[in-house]
C-alpha cells in the first residue's frame, strides 16, 4: 500500500484502498464468474497480487475454465452458502449477541448503510450485514475520502475517516478476522485461504492507517 | 378482615379524597387501547409491529401474532381473538421464531454436483432450477406420462394444498402422496369407516369426565392446544376427572385423576371388555338405546334396537374383564369400574390416539371406541366426542387436467392394506424399490423427509442414494435435513413465518374459524414459498392455475369470496385482525338425526339401496344395478339414510362406502375378508415373543414435532436427549442400571443409546421417543457445525448450547409395517431386545 502524505498521496492511497475493499467484497459477494476469473489470470492483477503475498496456483491459472470455475462455485457454496456445514458470511450470525441471521447487528448494520443515505441495491439477495455489504461500504467510504483529498477537502476526507473508523471499530474487526480464520481453516482451495489471509492482513492494516489518515485530515 | 362489600362501600364515600391528576395526566388518552398483541422491547422501549399471523409448528395451525422490531421477528405469541386457542400458545408455537433466523437455513436454490448425499453443491439461480422442473415436467407431459411427476408432501394444508396440490392436477399427475400413514391416518380411516368424518373434536368444555385411551393430549395431540388447554381448565376449575390408559406414565397420564397402565397393543381388548361390562349390566339402557337407532351392529339395516342389543352382547360376550385383564395386565375390578364410571357419568368424553391405533390391531381398537360411545350414548353431543368442524373457505377454482395418471406407490403393495383411505406413505419406498408398479422419473419432496420420518432409516437412505430407483429427486425446504442431503436440487422454501396461507383447522368450540397466515417479514436470501413457485412453473408448463396470480393473490380472493369473511372486510379484515369467526353460530352437533324431508330422497335419479339402507342417486343404471356398497366412489352420491323409523340425514360418508348408519356392521370389512363387527384382533409379532424379548413403543415430546423442530434452539434446549425408557424389573433382569449404554436390536437393525431405568412405564417394554438423532438439520438438531477457530467470540448461543448429546432415532430399528386394514404405521408393535453394552 502506499502511505502517503500529501494530498494526491492521501487520494491515491485512499483510492487503492477502496478499490481492495470493492475486490474482495467481490471475491466473497458471489461465485467467480468467468469475467472475474479472466481479471484473475490478467498480468497486472496477477503481478499485485504476488505483490500482495499471494501466488495463486496453477490450476486455477492454466485449469479449463469450466472446470475452475465449477471447482471455485462448489468451494464457495461449502464455504459461505451450505447448504449443511458452512461459514455464514454474515455478521449477526458470528457475534456475541447473535447467533442466528437477522439478529441485532443486521438492523446496527442497516441502519449504518441508511443514515449514510445509502440503500440496498433490488438485486441484492443477502442479509444487510452480508461481509460484502460491509466491504463495499468501505470502498464507497474511501472513494469519496479520496475524492475529498483530490479536492483540497480535508474536512469531507476528515468525515469520510470517521465513519471508516467507526463502522471498522463497530463492525469489521468485530468479526471479520474470525471469519476469515475459520475460512482459512476449512477452505479446500487456495484462492480463498488466499483471499482470507489478504483481507486479514487489509482489515488489520487499515485498522492503523485510518487512524492515521484521520489524523492527517483533522490537522488539516 | 374486610370483605370485599366493605372495601367496595370504602370506595363509596371516599370520592372526595381521590387523587387525580397529580402524577399522571389522564385526560390525554380518550380511550385505553385494546388488551392483548401489543408489544414493546423490554430492553429498548421500541414498540414493536404486531402482525396477525398463524403457526405452522404442528398441523394444529394456532392463530399466533409475531412482533416485529427494526425488521426483525423477536417473538411469536397467541393471536387473543382466537375461539381455538383462547390466546394460549405452546412452547413449539414461541419456538418457531426460530425458524427464520436458523443460521443453517438454505437461503438460494441449490444444485447437486458430487455424488449423491456427499454434500457437493452449487449455487444456481432460479430461472435455471424451475427451467430444469419444467423441462422434465414437459417431457412427461408431452410423452403422455405425466404420472412419471411425482409430488410427495409432509404438511400441506388449506390454500398450501389447494395451489400446490391443484398445479399437480391440473398438470396432469395423480402421483401425490403424503405422510398420514405415519401420524394418524389409521384413527382417519377407522372413523370414515364408522360415522364418515375423518375427525374428532373431544368436547372438554361440557364434559364430566374423560376416558383416554392412549392420547397424550396435554402434550401432542394434532389439536394440541386448543384442546389442551380446554382439558386442563375443565380438571383445573370444574373438577373434571381423567383417567388414561397408557404404557407410559405420559404427562398426560400424570396429570390424570389415574393412570392404568397397559401392555401395548391390548387397548383395544380393554375397550372391549368394557362394551361387555355395559351391555351386560345393562347400562346402555336410556341414552345407549336412543344412539343405537342411528346405529348399525347387524348385516339386517332394518334391525330393531332390541336385535342390535342382542347383537351386540353376541359379540362381546367373550370379552369379559377377566379375558381383558389376562391380556392387558390392567385388573378386571378397574375394568369394570371404570366401563360404569363412563357409561353413567353423562356427559363423558372417549379420547383415543395413537397408543389405541398405531399397532397391528389399531383399526379394530378404533371402531371399539366408537362402539363404546354408541352403546352408552356419548356421542356426538355436548360433552362427548363429537364430529370435528373446521373453517368452511370458499377457494377459488383451479381446473384440474382432463385426464390425470398416477403410479400407484402410495397405498402399499396390492393386497397389502384394505382401506388406504389416507395413503400408505411409509410403503411409498420400498414400493419404488420394488419397482413392479412403476416408478417416478422426478421425485418432488415439499416438507417432507423421507429418510427420517419413516422407518426402517437405513433402507430408505439406500433407496434415495440409487439414482437408478429415483432418477431426479427435488428437495423443496427451507433447511438442510436428513432426507434434503440426498437430493438432486434444493429449492429454498420459506418458514411458516414468510408465508400466506389461509387457514382451517378443527375448532374445538365446533363454530369453525376462519384465520390466515400472513408473512412476519420478507422471504430471507431468495427463499420463496413453494405456493408461489408453483405458478411460476404453470405459465412455464401453461397450465391453468385460475384467476389467482400468487399465493397472496389465492388468500386474497378466499377473503373476499367466503360468506361471512366477506362481510367482516375480507381480505383487509383478516389481514388486520387475523381471524374470524361467526360471533351468531351456535356450535354445531347432531346432524345425524336430523330427519330428511320426501323432496329430498324421492326427488328425481335418487334411489333406494335396500342393502344399506342408503337413498343415492347412482350415476347410471348400471351402477344402481351394482349396488351402493359395490360401486367405486358412491359415497359421493349419498343423500340419506332410511331408518326403522325414519329417513335421515344420518352420519354421511366421506371417503368410503359407508351407509348412513354409525357404521360398527360394515360390508365394507366384511368385502375384504375381515369381521364386519368390532374384534379384538391379536397382534401377530406379539404372539410370538421369546421370554428376552420386548416391546418397543415411541412418543412425541411437549416440546418437539416428530421431524420439523429440533432446528430451533429454544426447543432443542428443552428437548434434545432422549434414553429409552426401562422399568427397574425389566432392566434388572438384563443387568441394566440407570444411565447405562444399552443396545436396542429389531429384525431390521441395531442401535444404541441410554438406558433411563424408571417405574414411570411398564415392565415388558422399552420407550424411546421421536424428535432426536438428527444426522443432518443444522447445528442445534445434529450438532454438526463448521469449525470455529475463535473460542472467545462469534456465535455466543452455539458456545450456550450446554448439551453435547442429540439423542437417537428409533425408525432405525422400526420396520415400516402398515395396519392392514388402514395401512397406519405400526409405531408401537416393533419386537426387540435389549441388552447392556
Amino acid at each position: 500500500m502506499t502511505v502517503g502524505s500529501s494530498s494526491n498521496g492521501l487520494a491515491r492511497t485512499a483510492i487503492e484502498v477502496s478499490n481492495l475493499y470493492g475486490f474482495l467484497a467481490a471475491v466473497f459477494r458471489e461465485e467467480v464468474s468467468e469475467h472475474f476469473l479472466a481479471q484473475l489470470r490478467s498480468p497486472k492483477l496477477r503481478e499485485t497480487l504476488t505483490d500482495a503475498g499471494i501466488k495463486l496456483d496453477d490450476p486455477l491459472l492454466q485449469g479449463p475454465d469450466e472446470e475452475v470455475l465449477r471447482d471455485l462455485a462448489v468451494e464457495f457454496a461449502a464455504l459461505f452458502l451450505g447448504p449443511g456445514e458452512h461459514i455464514s458470511p454474515h455478521e449477526s450470525v458470528h457475534l456475541p449477541q447473535g447467533g442466528y441471521l437477522w439478529g441485532p447487528e443486521t438492523v446496527t448494520v442497516r441502519k449504518f448503510v441508511n443514515a449514510l443515505g445509502f440503500d440496498y441495491a433490488d438485486e441484492f439477495s443477502g442479509m444487510p450485514d452480508h461481509v460484502s455489504v460491509e466491504l463495499e461500504l468501505m470502498a464507497e467510504l474511501t472513494r469519496r475520502e479520496s475524492v475529498a483529498w483530490e479536492q483540497g477537502d480535508t474536512d469531507g476526507a476528515a468525515n469520510s475517516l470517521a465513519y471508516q473508523s467507526q463502522f471498522m471499530a463497530e463492525h469489521l474487526a468485530k468479526w471479520v478476522p474470525t471469519f476469515c480464520s475459520e475460512i482459512t481453516k476449512i477452505a479446500g482451495l487456495s484462492f480463498y485461504r488466499d483471499m482470507a489471509r489478504l483481507t486479514m492482513d487489509f482489515l488489520e492494516s487499515e485498522q492503523t492507517d485510518i487512524e492515521r489518515r484521520l489524523d492527517i485530515a483533522k490537522d488539516g | 378482615m374486610l370483605n370485599r362489600r366493605n372495601f367496595l362501600k370504602l370506595g363509596a364515600a371516599a370520592t372526595t379524597t381521590v387523587a387525580s391528576g397529580a402524577c399522571l395526566n389522564v385526560q390525554a388518552a380518550k380511550d385505553l387501547p385494546q388488551w392483548g398483541n401489543k408489544g414493546f422491547s423490554p430492553t429498548t422501549g421500541k414498540s414493536r409491529k404486531a402482525i396477525p399471523s398463524a403457526c405452522w409448528q404442528c398441523v394444529t395451525r394456532c392463530a399466533s401474532m409475531g412482533y416485529v422490531e427494526d425488521g426483525r421477528l423477536v417473538k411469536i405469541e397467541s393471536n387473543v381473538n382466537s375461539i381455538r386457542t383462547e390466546g394460549v400458545m405452546c412452547a413449539k408455537g414461541q419456538g418457531g421464531v426460530n425458524h427464520t433466523y436458523d443460521p443453517d437455513r438454505i437461503l438460494y436454490p441449490m444444485q447437486r454436483v458430487g455424488e449423491r448425499g456427499s454434500g457437493e453443491w452449487k449455487r444456481i439461480s432460479w430461472d435455471e432450477a424451475l427451467d430444469m422442473i419444467a423441462a422434465r415436467m414437459k417431457k412427461h407431459r408431452d410423452a403422455g406420462t405425466p404420472e412419471k411427476v411425482a409430488f410427495h408432501y409432509g404438511r400441506m394444508k388449506a390454500s398450501h394444498s389447494k395451489t400446490i396440490g391443484g398445479f399437480f392436477k391440473a398438470y396432469g399427475t395423480g402421483s401425490i402422496g403424503n405422510h398420514t400413514a405415519l401420524c394418524e391416518g389409521g384413527k382417519w380411516t377407522s372413523q370414515e369407516l364408522t360415522w364418515g368424518g375423518h375427525y374428532d373434536n373431544w368436547d372438554f368444555d361440557n364434559t364430566k369426565f374423560v376416558l383416554n385411551f392412549g392420547s397424550n393430549v396435554l402434550e401432542t395431540h394434532t389439536n394440541h392446544i386448543p384442546t389442551a388447554h380446554r382439558l386442563l381448565w375443565a380438571m383445573a376449575e370444574k373438577g373434571v376427572e381423567m383417567v388414561t390408559f397408557d404404557v407410559r406414565l405420559s404427562n398426560t397420564a400424570a396429570k390424570s385423576k389415574e393412570w392404568v397402565p397397559v401392555k401395548p397393543g391390548t387397548d383395544a381388548a380393554v375397550l372391549a371388555a368394557m362394551i361387555n361390562v355395559v351391555m351386560s349390566e345393562g347400562l346402555y339402557k336410556g341414552d345407549g338405546e336412543e344412539f343405537l337407532k342411528y346405529t348399525r351392529v347387524t348385516e339386517d339395516v332394518n334391525a330393531d334396537v332390541p336385535a342390535k342389543i342382542a347383537a351386540i352382547k353376541a359379540g362381546v360376550k367373550d370379552y369379559t374383564p377377566a379375558w381383558a385383564e389376562k391380556l392387558s395386565g390392567v385388573p378386571a375390578s378397574k375394568i369394570t369400574a371404570l366401563a360404569r364410571k363412563f357409561a353413567t357419568t353423562k356427559p363423558a368424553v372417549l379420547v383415543s390416539y395413537r397408543g389405541l391405533v398405531a399397532h397391528y390391531n389399531g383399526n379394530e381398537g378404533e371402531r371399539l371406541a366408537q362402539l363404546l360411545c354408541a352403546v352408552t350414548g356419548q356421542m356426538d353431543k355436548p360433552g362427548t366426542r363429537m364430529k370435528a368442524v373446521g373453517a368452511g373457505w370458499k377457494w377459488p377454482k383451479i381446473p384440474k387436467a382432463k385426464k390425470i395418471k398416477k403410479i400407484d406407490i402410495f397405498d402399499g403393495f396390492p393386497g397389502q392394506v384394505a382401506y388406504p383411505t389416507h395413503h400408505v406413505a411409509e410403503m411409498v419406498l420400498p414400493m419404488i424399490k420394488d419397482g413392479r408398479n412403476g416408478r417416478p422419473d422426478m421425485y418432488i419432496e415439499y416438507c417432507w423427509t423421507p429418510a427420517y420420518a419413516n422407518g426402517n432409516v437405513g433402507e430408505c437412505i439406500e433407496i434415495l442414494k440409487d439414482e437408478k430407483l429415483m432418477p431426479f429427486v427435488v428437495a423443496v425446504d427451507p433447511f438442510y435435513g436428513d432426507s434434503t442431503m440426498y437430493a438432486d436440487l434444493i429449492l429454498p422454501d420459506t418458514p411458516f413465518t414468510e408465508r400466506w396461507t389461509a387457514e382451517d383447522m378443527v375448532d374445538p368450540a365446533q363454530i369453525g374459524e376462519f384465520y390466515i397466515r400472513q408473512p412476519f417479514t420478507k422471504p430471507l436470501g431468495e427463499a420463496r414459498d413453494f405456493s408461489d413457485v408453483v405458478f411460476d412453473l404453470a405459465k412455464r408448463l401453461g397450465v391453468d392455475m385460475g384467476k389467482a396470480k400468487s399465493h397472496e393473490d389465492f388468500v386474497r380472493m378466499a377473503c373476499e369470496n367466503t360468506p361471512g369473511v366477506k362481510e367482516a372486510g375480507g381480505f383487509e379484515y383478516m389481514k388486520k385482525h387475523g381471524v374470524w369467526h361467526d360471533k351468531n353460530a351456535k356450535p354445531q352437533q347432531q346432524v345425524y338425526n336430523r330427519p330428511v324431508s320426501e323432496s329430498v330422497y324421492k326427488a328425481k335419479g335418487v334411489v333406494l339401496d335396500k342393502a344399506s339402507g342408503v337413498y343415492w342417486k347412482p350415476a347410471s343404471e348400471a351402477d344402481a344395478k351394482k349396488g351402493y356398497v359395490a360401486t367405486k366412489g358412491a359415497y359421493k352420491k349419498y343423500v340419506a339414510q332410511k331408518m326403522p323409523h325414519g329417513v335421515f340425514s344420518g352420519f354421511a360418508p366421506d371417503k368410503v362406502n359407508k351407509s348412513g348408519y354409525l357404521e360398527l356392521w360394515s360390508p365394507l370389512l366384511k368385502m375384504k375378508g375381515y369381521n364386519p363387527f368390532p374384534t379384538w384382533i391379536p397382534i401377530p409379532e406379539h404372539q410370538k415373543m421369546g421370554p428376552d424379548d420386548l416391546v418397543l413403543t415411541t412418543y412425541k415430546h411437549a416440546a418437539q414435532t416428530h421431524s420439523r423442530t429440533m432446528n430451533c434452539k429454544y426447543l432443542a434446549e428443552v428437548y434434545h436427549n432422549n434414553p429409552a425408557w426401562i422399568n427397574p424389573v425389566t432392566a434388572k433382569a438384563r443387568g441394566i442400571y440407570d444411565g447405562d449404554r444399552i443396545k436396542v436390536t429389531s429384525e431390521i437393525g441395531e442401535m444404541v443409546t441410554k438406558a433411563r431405568v424408571t417405574e414411570a412405564i411398564i415392565p415388558g417394554v422399552v420407550a424411546i421417543s421421536h424428535h432426536c438423532g438428527h444426522w443432518a438439520y443444522g447445528r442445534y438438531a445434529s450438532g454438526r457445525r463448521a469449525p470455529s477457530t475463535d473460542e472467545e467470540r462469534g456465535d455466543r448461543d452455539f458456545k450456550l448450547k450446554w448439551w453435547t448429546e442429540n439423542g437417537v432415532h428409533p425408525n432405525w430399528v422400526i420396520p415400516n409395517s402398515p395396519d392392514p386394514i388402514n395401512g397406519q404405521q405400526r409405531w408401537m408393535d416393533t419386537v426387540v431386545r435389549v441388552t447392556r453394552v
